[in-house]
């Protein structure tokens, strides 16, 4: 793999390139989802291939392929120049890369057992337990799929300038997904674990917790009534807070979305955008982090982001491109879902820091709210500001105490009111993982905080 | 690729595999970006691979690789018959499709769409630049993207089967943000086509514009039980996301769908019909046979407003002890899943798009939504944003609606349909016409 990455970049140095990286991937996956006891699909397998990235006239070109042979890669990044020639005829302005010290290293992942190389009736075996404890744990269950998948990532990021990283990365996930049913009503609940460590890490999942207890809350939602749709003062949990700060704030602190005009946050450098509750991190060092890196798809180190201190906006998250532009320092957050796509600017682990309130001193002053766990997903307007999510589960808060469960609740609104509006911030922390989708990449991402309440807040409900 | 297939479903009967199926897809990707302006990143993607199936002893197993070394040749077949050998359950079969797909698909491959040059994308994207900049004054921002690409697809089975189709694919997607008085907005819209001079770039443009920059002055609107027109996108986003899902027989089958145990009954509108259609010529989710090789036919799901028929696949078929409808679909690297090819919707009484609005005392028009992701197939329910809307006061278009969401479950949707426009309008895959919905929640 070595060998290529100097070929591929002394091609593309001929060809007329100012700058180029490549990025050479092997990745073994096994993937099994498995539904009521049957294994459903399964994903066994290996991709290899390469992706190059130039810099002609300031523009930029990219070739990807899984043919490695000299021909090939020759005419593919010929394409590449060509593209970024003829980009470059009609660009304003050219594209320059903030400079960064160039790196020589080797990233060995944490583990012990290598998760592409056991037996697959271990896989099994991790499907099965997951599932007989959520069907032992209630009895209204009429579906639980469990997935487990394991990945070694070999890679190797070199760049014109001279860095070249070598990185071996290993990354398991559980999941799991239940469904009770009762007369006619339905409820589900998803949960989720993963870190990036090897077959070893499935035991500190503890998948037969992790699965009862989804069965269980899906039961207790079978109850929930419909929302009454209106403002309330609402309570979301860590879970929820995490897809919150991820959804609405981190990806209008993209720096590609600041310098493209599709950020609220645009110009607001210093200014206040939170409540004096709000500090926000996106940090790629969390050892627990499923959006964790050491470097960045651009080969720069990365860091802890400090992205909102006490309300003030403090940082964005930018890659070698948009730190140029805007002046400041590249903070390694240029990601690429593989070597198919070239790296954009992405957050990595994102998350409300912990306060100093306990759950019972939020709940206690409420007369009427919502307090709303988990997410069934969400989507963002960066531009406007706009938000919506949908909670897995939520209750109704009268008089300082939950009573009843919800069902369909979402949750909307700007975050920049939102965040003025957080009146109190919770002192425990909770991490999740989840995929984050943007430029039809998908990339890990770890989202995070404590319980969070927020007054004033739009709720959904249904009819 | 053929030689490869050849190999290694070869190499899969002499290792104890009973059948075995090779589907293998080569694509060359071309795509260019526009942000704030600016061309991006324009970039070339060539991708192949293979995925091998194999039969032992009932149960299915699969693996994938994009090397076609001998080597790989070794690692797929040894891990796709260890897969098969984990399934202890319901995932069979007695053998892959057989029988040569005779339907021929006309206009899904065109080859000036295949040898389309990167200058041409690159410069009818600076065309959608220069069309937002004179059509609006108002625009802050413009982003776009214009890909093309050229996939050919090849499926060689142990029963005999070796077939194969190529198919190209144009797309197209405009993005603006407005400002005025420290107002912002914004708009978007997209098309595909499998010709790319099919794509109509100054009609996207002016459509994400119009809907910009007439968000720029949004009213608040009381909310309640309100009768709501549904545009072709917002009606698309309903459709993908809480209705067609829970159509996939392996959703019905393991309890993930509202549908389930509901064939033959009336749900809907009974002037409502939705069609499954992989045949229509030049549909952007045409074919001639499936993933699986099973020959492509046009499927009434709702007729009359009742429900008439799931999508199946080879296995789930085989589950129902049913014929698979040919809706596998799968890219090299995974086992087939059931999708949707072109779905078509038809509602009976037809109207203009201005009686429709005439008909409204007080309501909305919901031009897109935010969300829709988050519906729940399993039970058919939705709360989303709206992402653009009009507000309608006796029977007149009135200005962008500020915030509001609307709520409930599809089939309920689907039962309250009044009027259909004349003018349908293809939203990707779906060929979908306004809709009149007499009572849909609205909370703001």
């Amino acid at each position: 793999m070595s060998g290529i990455t100097d070929e591929v970049l002394s091609i593309a140095l001929e060809l007329g390139a100012e700058y180029a990286d490549v990025r050479v991937e092997r990745r073994e996956l096994v993937s099994l989802r498995m539904s009521n006891r049957v294994l459903e699909s399964v994903s066994v397998g290996e991709r290899f291939g390469l992706g190059v990235r130039v810099l002609v006239n300031g523009a930029f070109g990219f070739f990807t392929a899984n043919k490695a042979d000299k021909d090939a890669l020759k005419l593919g990044i010929e394409r590449a120049v060509k593209m970024a020639r003829s980009s470059a005829a009609v660009r304003r302005e050219k594209v320059a890369l903030a400079p960064v010290k160039t790196v020589t290293d080797d990233v060995k992942g944490d583990f012990k057992v290598n998760p592409v190389a056991v037996d697959l009736e271990e896989y099994m075996e991790l499907l099965i337990a997951g599932h007989d404890a959520a069907k032992e744990s209630s009895k209204v269950l009429s579906n639980v799929t469990t997935m487990a998948e394991g990945v070694l990532l070999e890679k190797i990021i070199a760049t014109s300038e001279g860095t070249k990283i070598r990185i071996v990365e290993p990354r398991v996930s559980y999941r799991v997904y239940t469904v009770a049913s009762s007369e006619g009503r339905m409820a589900a609940i998803m949960d989720a674990k993963g870190l990036i460590k090897g077959f070893e890490a499935f035991k500190a999942f503890k998948i037969e917790e992790l699965a009862s207890d989804a069965a269980q809350r899906a039961e207790k939602m079978l109850d929930a009534r419909p929302t009454p749709g209106g403002r309330f003062t609402v309570i979301i949990d860590g879970a929820l807070t995490g897809v919150f700060i991820h959804e609405a704030l981190g990806h209008a602190a993209e720096g590609d979305h600041v310098l493209a005009g599709e950020s609220v946050l645009e110009g607001k450098l210093g200014e206040v955008v939170g409540s004096e509750h709000v500090t926000v991190y996106d940090d790629s060092t969390l050892e627990e982090g499923w959006g964790s890196a050491k470097y960045d798809d651009e080969g720069v180190p990365t860091r802890k982001r400090l992205l909102i201190d006490r309300g003030v906006l403090k940082g964005y998250i930018l890659n070698r491109e948009s730190a140029h532009k805007l002046g400041l320092e590249p903070n390694g957050g240029a990601r690429a879902e593989s070597y198919a796509h070239p790296p954009i600017v992405r957050m990595s682990n994102t998350y409300i820091q912990p306060g100093d309130w306990s759950f019972e001193e939020m709940l206690e002053d409420i007369k009427k709210g919502v307090y709303l766990k988990g997410s069934r997903g969400g989507q963002v307007d960066p531009a406007k500001g706009t938000f919506q999510f949908n909670a897995q589960e939520a209750f109704l808060i009268e008089n300082g105490e939950i009573t009843r469960p919800l069902r369909d609740v979402s949750l909307m609104g700007h975050v920049l009111e939102t965040l003025k509006n957080i009146d109190a911030v919770g002192k425990d922390f909770t991490l999740r993982i989840g995929t984050c989708g943007k430029a039809n990449q998908g990339v890990p991402a770890g989202v995070g905080g404590p319980h969070v309440r927020i007054v004033n807040a739009l709720v959904g409900g249904a009819i | 690729m053929r030689d490869f297939a050849e190999l290694v479903i070869n190499k899969a009967l002499r290792e104890g595999a009973d059948h075995a199926e090779a589907f293998a897809v080569e694509s060359d990707r071309l795509s260019v970006e526009v942000e704030k302006w600016e061309p991006k990143i324009g970039t070339a993607y060539t991708d192949r691979g293979l995925g091998l199936r194999v039969i032992v002893g009932g149960a299915v197993g699969f693996a994938y690789t994009t090397s076609f070394t001998p080597q790989s040749a070794e690692n797929l077949v040894k891990r796709a018959i260890s897969v098969a050998k984990l399934r202890r359950g319901e995932i069979s079969l007695e053998s892959f499709a057989s029988g040569r797909p005779k339907i021929r698909v006309e206009g899904i491959y065109d080859e000036d769409t295949a040898s389309i040059p990167a200058r041409r994308l690159i410069d009818d994207l600076k065309g959608v630049v220069d069309k937002a900049r004179s059509t609006s004054d108002k625009l802050k921002s413009l982003s776009a993207s214009i890909s093309v690409s050229s996939s050919r697809v090849l499926i060689v089975n142990s029963e005999g089967l070796e077939v194969g189709y190529s198919k190209t694919l144009a797309s197209a997607y405009v993005s603006v943000v407005a400002e005025e008085g420290g107002v912002t907005s914004t708009g978007y819209d997209y098309a595909s086509a499998c010709r790319y001079a099919d794509l109509d770039f100054a009609g996207l443009t002016e459509k994400a514009v119009d809907t910009a920059v007439s968000h720029l002055k949004r009213e608040p609107l009381e909310g309640g039980t309100l009768t709501v027109i549904l545009e072709p996108e917002a009606l698309r986003d309903l459709l993908v996301y809480a209705l067609l899902p829970a159509t996939f027989a392996n959703n019905v089958q393991e309890g993930r769908s509202f549908l389930r145990n509901k064939l033959g009954r009336e749900l809907f509108s009974a002037k409502l019909t939705i069609i499954d259609d992989a045949t229509i010529p030049s549909g952007v989710g045409s074919r001639p046979f499936d993933d699986e090789g099973v020959e492509s036919r046009k499927l009434t799901i709702v007729r009359n407003g009742v429900l008439n028929a799931y999508l199946y696949d080879l296995i789930r078929a085989r589950k129902d002890s049913v014929e698979s409808t040919g809706h596998a679909a799968r890219g090299y690297s995974s086992e087939p899943r059931i999708a949707f090819s072109n779905v078509v919707l038809e509602f009976g009484d037809k109207a203009s798009l201005d009686e429709m609005i005439n008909e409204v005392k007080r309501g909305l028009v919901v031009r897109s939504l935010v969300g829709a992701h988050t519906s729940n197939p399993a039970t058919g329910s939705f709360s989303v944003a709206v992402n653009h809307g009009y507000i309608i006061r006796n029977g007149e278009l009135g200005p962008a609606v500020k915030t509001a969401m609307i709520a409930g479950s599809i089939a309920e949707i689907l039962k309250e349909i009044k009027l259909s426009s004349r003018e349908e309008v293809w939203r990707g895959r779906l060929k979908l016409p306004y809709l009149l919905i007499g009572r849909i929640s609205v909370s703001t």
